[in-house]
């Protein structure tokens, strides 16, 4: 879940990959608890990341002018700076701190929210989604982001 | 009605008691002669009519031009695009991505803002894929960067399964959300519903 403070003309763009981020955490490892506080640290991480590559660019940066790197965004801070330091770390305050790693649900498979039996957590063969396997990591994601922390030094 | 209106005549005819029968050529003189008004009348009211006709219509049609029409800002988004290739190596390009070289804020100094880069292949892709507008354009600006362009081959193999409803726009400005995704890892994002 990304929480809305202001709507720059990127700022959707930045929305769009913070959910990529857990929905291939969702489908891909079935880790299925993204309403967490560091689901969403890894998941800001990879939204600012990209807005400073967009803002980067000159014809984007222009269209932004107001732009401001450290907002919306967890890149280059640690969980516990982001989470107690920043205005975007705080507005995730009320979230549960973590997921449960060792829950895997229907791992490799994809629901939309109209799928009643899917939502409530699948009945033998109601509700067991679509089959999408191979699922592209992409991003180059991992589990153990989801309780890293310091993503950079993680990454580096 | 026009042909039973009563026809004054002169009263010095020959006709007599008869005058108020109108005769038939007295009649059609002054038939001619009376009707003449009228006719001006008739093609004012006429002209009138279609003129309220022209302006019943013009509105409806625009109206309907606007709604069918697509967007001025991604038809100027994509022929942005269109008009940004650029050879490298030439005196009004960079070196580093064919983006004509032009000032960083081109808003403040009040020249052109530079162009868009380069989005071929993928953009095709995209749109092929996404046929919602406001996703294209997200998805558009997401192809520029590296980490955008490993979102946006994860959302495109995605929706290449699972069809382009993995990611619809949603009304949740109540709840000040951005975007949500749900347990099944569909994306919805803040917007009016299509």
């Amino acid at each position: 879940m990304l929480t809305r403070r202001d709507l720059g003309p990127y700022f959707l763009a930045g929305t769009l990959v913070h959910e990529s981020v857990e929905s291939y955490f969702d489908i891909g490892e079935g880790i299925r608890g993204m309403g967490t506080r560091h689901a969403d640290y890894v998941a800001q991480w990879f939204a600012g990341k990209f807005a400073r590559e967009l803002h980067a660019l000159r014809y984007y940066d222009a269209q932004d002018p107001f732009y401001a790197p450290s907002e919306n965004s967890a890149y280059g801070l640690s969980y516990s700076v982001w989470l107690n330091d920043t205005e975007d770390g705080r507005l995730y305050e009320n979230s549960p701190e973590n997921c449960d790693l060792h829950v895997v649900d229907r791992k490799g498979r994809a629901w939309p929210p109209s799928d009643w039996w899917a939502e409530q957590g699948g009945y033998w063969f109601l509700g067991q989604g679509t089959d999408v396997t191979p699922v592209p990591n992409t991003l180059g994601l991992s589990t153990a982001m989801l309780v890293a922390d310091d993503l950079g030094a993680s990454l580096s | 009605m026009w042909n039973l209106r009563h026809v004054s005549v002169s009263t010095t005819t020959d006709y007599g008691n008869d005058t108020r029968r109108p005769a038939p050529a007295v009649s059609a003189t002054h038939a001619a002669h009376t009707r003449r008004p009228h006719t001006v009348l008739r093609k004012v009211l006429l002209l009138l009519a279609l003129l309220l006709a022209l302006l019943t219509v013009l509105p409806i049609a625009c109206a309907a031009y606007t709604l069918t029409a697509p967007s001025v800002s991604f038809l100027h988004r994509f022929s942005a695009m269109g008009s940004q290739q650029c050879p490298r190596g030439t005196d009004d390009c960079t070196d580093d991505g064919g983006a004509p070289i032009g000032p960083s804020h081109g808003v403040d100094t009040g020249l052109p803002a530079p162009a868009a880069p380069p989005c071929e292949e993928i953009c095709e892709r995209i749109q092929r894929t996404y046929h919602d507008e406001r996703t294209q354009a997200l998805l558009v600006a997401l192809a520029q960067t590296p980490t955008g362009q490993g979102a946006v081959a994860y959302l495109l193999t995605m929706s290449d399964r699972l069809g382009e409803g993995f990611i619809t726009w949603q009304d949740m400005g109540k709840d000040g959300n951005a975007g949500e995704n749900n347990a099944g890892g569909y994306i919805q994002l803040m917007g009016t519903s299509s």
